[in-house]
């Protein structure tokens, strides 16, 4: 991976000099600062009042996202000289794979000059601050390479995240939470076990610490689809104006994010390509900034795009004539089952918000205290469900919930499952225990249950027997049972079976 | 927005329950012990579920999936913690806050501080707390249960009066559905009794009415007969 990194795009982008000091708010709070700002201690976070009463002369200019994107557009633009494949992740920040270009240009140090040729002439120039490009495996450790224009070499990933510190992945409360436990680098992170930073920090702790270890190349592993999901719209007449085109790509968002949820995917680079009534095709690829694009992001995306193709910022010249087709295509997804959530952030407010209380549980309670379940093939009540560990990818043994299970009991289910089966007593109206024979016979006819050596109740009704040899190939497993449904005078329905001539009750129909 | 609105849904076949239309977001629901109240249960929470909403079980550790599954309740937004143990009022009020509807199964004791936390924590989060009778099945007294008096009170009481198992003979047939009268009484709104007579569930898994409600008392039908005999056979072999 090769990144490029511009250092204060929102303060470099507005044509401001780093030199002075500058302090770009967003909703009366700083949003970012420039290297003169940060000297006399304004910080991101900050109100206005406070920023000011730190440093004499402050420029407060207002952030304005579509214009950080419209400069930047020239950069990307540049780039395209080397590879067709950059990724932008936000204004000031973008990334390719670095390997194909790099044994096309000669090897790493020619590619990251060559590179550096390249946006210098599309960036502030003089002005601004001097780019930052490197080059090492994965997308963490590019970044962070970037700072010091170094480039790692694959085997040396994990010695070079080691020392800094475990604020650079972006997640403040686990920071904090690792910070108390002495946790404070990436090396410390790295070196705990899996299963002890699962257990105790959940799915994002996996997510931290697998990105310590510099494998977030593989935790991002590729979901290039083959047949990529695509949402597209065709304007009749053309749009000349971006905002006319960026207000159909809501919906078309909209659509594009219902279609992955369809596919349980979630997308994490967005492909937006734009076709003009001339012929022209446009096409720039977007990172998600967080791993996966919402819909909110999606559409700004787009906005900033359509903006800065529109208005000619780019070293191409500007389309000559409207848009006739917008598309959108999850050109990268990973899969997005609900138990993951925790992992990807979420889909909606509700699912974060879901997400976010299950993790609290699991902090609370420990490993597997949490679960969901999910219906899968079987016969009797205790294998028709699997219980998945909230934060854990469970595999499932028999998913076949479509295929017919011979001999499965009739619907409906059990309300109350006893997992551990629960001793009963079944007699007949003379007080002897009813049997079953190997042929499917009962001895006689079930009149009183008593539950754990509880009082007799009536039984008014009754089905079955269902035979079944469970896992007869299995010595220590298998068994031979016969069910019962039973009904109670109390109105209760129980599913009981009997094995070696013992009774259980597994199931209540509640 | 659903985020605006004052009720979680039901299912539309119970909408006759509530005098509302549906559960009161921030009220505090008791489904009273009786056969039948674990069907009710997942009645209720198939029909909070639409919309993207998620629901939590805490401290129901016998519950059956499937049958939630065949109920319509979506699995996948059930957040399932069997055990919480001695932590239940924590893991309760994480809970609260996290999910729109949170099925607690009721402590047979609860300290007075911990239920007005869980009450007030509810209606501030406008989530659902939904008591359920503590599961005694086969214990001492062989049913279930009342949820007992909850410190901060129980907005909506629901019991299911009367059930009749349809489909099972002695020997032949298999469970098909069972009779239910739903009863519903509380306080504010809730303060006049609604009954209603379901299948619950019907044969399919799903649920569906047989009449339409009812005020005040119902006329008995002419299954319940049948019933009122079994109960005594039961009083003279226990």
């Amino acid at each position: 991976m090769l990144v490029v990194w511009w250092p204060d795009w929102p303060v470099v982008s507005l044509g401001l000099s780093c030199g002075d000091p500058v302090a770009v708010m967003e909703a009366n709070v700083v949003a970012a600062t420039s290297p003169a700002a940060r000297a006399t201690g304004v910080a991101a976070g900050q109100r206005r009042r406070e920023a000011e009463a730190l440093c004499a002369g402050l420029l407060t200019p207002c952030r304005d996202r579509t214009a950080e994107a419209r400069a930047f557009e020239p950069v990307v633009a540049a780039l395209g000289q080397v590879t067709p494949l950059v990724e932008v992740v936000r204004p000031g920040l973008c990334a390719f794979g670095a390997r194909g270009p790099a044994r096309y240009f000669g090897g790493e140090q020619s590619l990251i000059c060559r590179v550096a040729e390249a946006v210098g002439k599309a960036g502030p120039g003089e002005a601004g601050p001097a780019v930052g490009i490197g080059v090492a495996e994965g997308y963490l450790a590019a970044a962070l390479a970037a700072r010091g224009g170094e480039a790692v070499p694959a085997a040396a990933t994990r010695a070079f995240l080691a020392p800094f510190p475990v604020s650079v992945l972006g997640q403040p409360e686990l920071a904090t939470l690792l910070g108390r436990l002495g946790i404070h680098t990436l090396g410390d992170l790295a070196r705990l076990p899996e299963p002890a930073v699962l257990s105790r920090f959940g799915p994002k702790g996996r997510w931290a610490h697998g990105m310590a270890r510099g494998e977030d190349a593989r935790l991002l592993a590729a979901g290039r689809p083959a047949d990529p999901i695509v949402a597209e719209i065709v304007f009749d007449p053309p749009a000349e104006r971006s905002d006319t085109a960026a207000f159909a790509a809501r919906s078309l968002a909209a659509d594009l994010v219902l279609r992955l949820d369809g596919a349980d995917m979630a997308c994490t680079r967005l492909r937006i390509e734009v076709e003009t009534e001339h012929g022209e095709s446009l096409v720039r690829l977007w990172r998600g900034e967080e791993q996966q694009l919402d819909e909110e992001q999606m559409v700004a995306r787009v906005r900033w795009q359509l903006d800065g193709w529109l208005s000619g910022s780019g070293t191409d010249p500007p389309p000559t004539a409207g848009i006739a087709r917008l598309c959108l295509a999850a050109d990268e997804t990973v899969p997005a089952r609900s138990r993951q959530l925790g992992f990807w952030g979420g889909r909606s407010d509700r699912d974060r918000r879901a997400a976010r209380g299950a993790d609290r549980v699991l902090g609370m309670l420990g490993d597997r205290s949490v679960f969901t379940g999910m219906v899968q093939g079987g016969r009797y009540p205790d294998e028709r469900v699997a219980l998945l560990a909230w934060g854990e990818q469970s595999t499932v043994e028999r998913p076949d919930v479509g295929l017919p299970w011979p001999g499965r009991l009739p619907a409906p289910a059990p309300g109350l499952v006893h997992a551990e089966p629960v001793p009963i007593r079944l007699c007949d109206p003379g007080g002897g225990t009813v049997t079953v024979d190997g042929r499917g016979q009962v001895s006689s006819e079930p009149r009183r249950l008593s539950i754990r050596q509880g009082r007799w109740v009536e039984v008014v009704s009754w089905a079955g027997p269902w035979l079944a040899d469970q896992r007869w190939w299995d010595a220590s497993d298998g068994h031979r049972r016969a069910r019962l449904q039973l009904v109670t005078g109390n109105g209760v329905a129980h599913l009981c079976f009997v094995e070696k001539g013992r009774w259980w009750l597994e199931g209540t129909y509640d | 927005m659903t985020a605006r609105r004052a009720v979680l849904p039901v299912l539309p076949v119970l909408v006759g329950l509530f005098a509302e239309g549906g559960i009161r977001k921030g009220s505090v629901v008791a489904v009273e012990g009786g056969a039948g109240s674990t069907s009710l249960l997942l009645a209720l929470l198939a029909g909070a579920g639409g919309e993207g909403a998620w629901a939590a079980a805490v401290g129901v550790p016998l519950l059956g999936l499937e049958a939630a599954a065949a109920a319509g309740v979506v699995l996948e937004r059930l957040l399932v913690i069997p055990r919480p143990g001695g932590a239940w009022p924590e893991v309760a009020a994480a809970m609260l806050d996290s999910v729109d509807m949170v099925v607690l199964g009721a402590p047979r004791r609860c300290r007075e501080v911990d239920g007005r936390r869980l009450t007030a924590r509810a209606r501030e989060r406008r989530a659902v707390l939904l008591l359920e009778a503590p599961q005694s099945i086969g214990g001492p007294k062989g049913g279930r249960e009342t949820v007992p008096s909850w410190p901060g009170g129980v907005d909506l009481r629901l019991r299911v009066e009367r059930s009749v198992w349809e489909g099972t003979d002695r020997g032949f047939g298999r469970l098909q559905g069972r009779r239910v009268v739903v009863r519903a009484w509380g306080r504010g709104t809730a303060a006049r009794e609604r009954r209603m007579e379901l299948m619950l569930p019907g044969p399919d898994g799903s649920i569906e009415a047989v009449l339409t409600p009812v005020a005040g008392d119902l006329t008995p039908l002419r299954s319940y007969v049948d019933l009122d005999a079994c109960a005594t056979q039961e009083t003279m072999a226990g």
